[in-house]
């Protein structure tokens, strides 16, 4: 499955406005990126107050660096790479807490028979939890390609290496889960369509 | 060919079973304002000093660990080398003597004087090139330690 490539979100925040570090325009690009933060600490395995702690730092080491922000990159970039070099550090940090909490909401399950709607939901419940204890970096490529759909180049310039580096961690990622989940059963022949 | 296939479609089957588990997770809950919590935290704590201050220190300390070692070397490199002058311009003058106490040198060479005078200095400067060259990497070792870690500091 090849990643999908979507264009990417351009930011259309003023730059002076946010190295001045305006309160409003640093409120909007909060708004503008929470989701995809919080995304990327979940699939690290954070989850309640430190998926929040987590979210809290990214955003503050953002609106430290705002005023050094040169608009080398696109903003987007830059603050998803701050998060990917942040996330990591508040894993390490919350490393007995990591874990899989089952969200509030499940996945779409409705047009499944009740037994195999909770079939499903463990098994995916089981790939998060399995991606989650990936190294954080392996994580972070998972959760950008296959949730977001990113394409590689972006990956690479949001996790400062090589194009070739992203392919490697991807292979990795997904030969550590698939072993992972054929040893739990969620994932064998009889899955192989 | 046939593996080879076989594992191919495997591969694209478990690509798209990861896929849609993937996706299917929701997305969490933003807690309320995090504009502000993120604000208040940067007030808090304008610069992660106290990180930023334990970094460097290690760095330091880690380059002075790493230069203690090279001095260490290249003293331990200049006395060999002093002593084989001692032994082997002071003490014997012989160029036979010469070639018995170094294996390395296989030059034999007809001339006593010269070779009691420039075998030495060419022994030196060698080992003085060494020296230098572990110096070097040990130096750039520690730069290297020391770019990455600053780097850490400093959002591009």
């Amino acid at each position: 499955l090849e990643c999908v490539i979507e264009p990417t979100e351009q930011d259309e925040l003023p730059l002076e406005s946010l190295r001045r570090r305006d309160p409003e325009v640093f409120a909007t690009l909060v708004r503008k990126h929470q989701a995809i933060v919080l995304g990327l600490a979940q699939a690290q395995g954070l989850r309640g107050a430190d998926l929040d702690d987590a979210a809290a730092e990214v955003f503050a080491n953002v609106f430290r660096a705002l005023p050094r922000f040169e608009g080398r990159s696109a903003l987007t970039t830059w603050v998803y790479r701050i998060a990917s070099r942040t996330i990591p550090k508040a894993r390490a940090r919350h490393r007995h807490a990591v874990g899989v909490q089952m969200p509030d909401g499940l996945a779409d399950t409705r047009e499944l028979t009740p037994s195999v709607a909770l079939e499903t939901a463990d098994r995916n419940r089981r790939v998060w939890d399995a991606v989650a204890r990936l190294e954080p970096r392996e994580a972070l490529a998972i959760e950008m390609c296959y949730r977001r759909g990113w394409p590689v180049a972006q990956i690479a310039e949001i996790l400062e290496c090589p194009e070739g580096t992203v392919k490697t961690l991807l292979f990795r990622a997904r030969q550590k889960l698939r072993r992972s989940l054929e040893r739990q059963g969620v994932y064998g022949a009889g899955d192989e369509r | 060919m046939e593996q080879a296939m076989s594992d191919n479609s495997g591969d694209q089957a478990f690509e798209q079973f990861l896929h849609d588990a993937i996706a299917s997770r929701p997305e969490p809950a933003a807690p309320a304002d995090l504009a502000r919590i993120a604000m208040r935290l940067a007030a808090a704590d304008p610069e992660p000093a106290r990180e930023t201050l334990s970094q460097i220190a290690r760095i330091d300390r880690q380059n002075r660990l790493m230069g203690f070692f090279a001095a260490a070397m290249i003293a331990a490199v200049l006395l060999l080398g002093c002593l084989r002058l001692w032994s082997h311009g002071g003490g014997s003058n012989s160029a036979t003597d010469w070639a018995a106490t170094d294996s390395l040198q296989s030059i034999s060479s007809t001339d006593a004087s010269e070779s009691e005078f420039s075998k030495p200095m060419v022994l030196l400067t060698g080992e003085a090139l060494l020296a230098a060259l572990i110096l070097l990497s040990v130096g750039g070792a520690a730069i290297n330690r020391s770019g990455a870690s600053a780097s850490d500091l400093v959002f591009h």
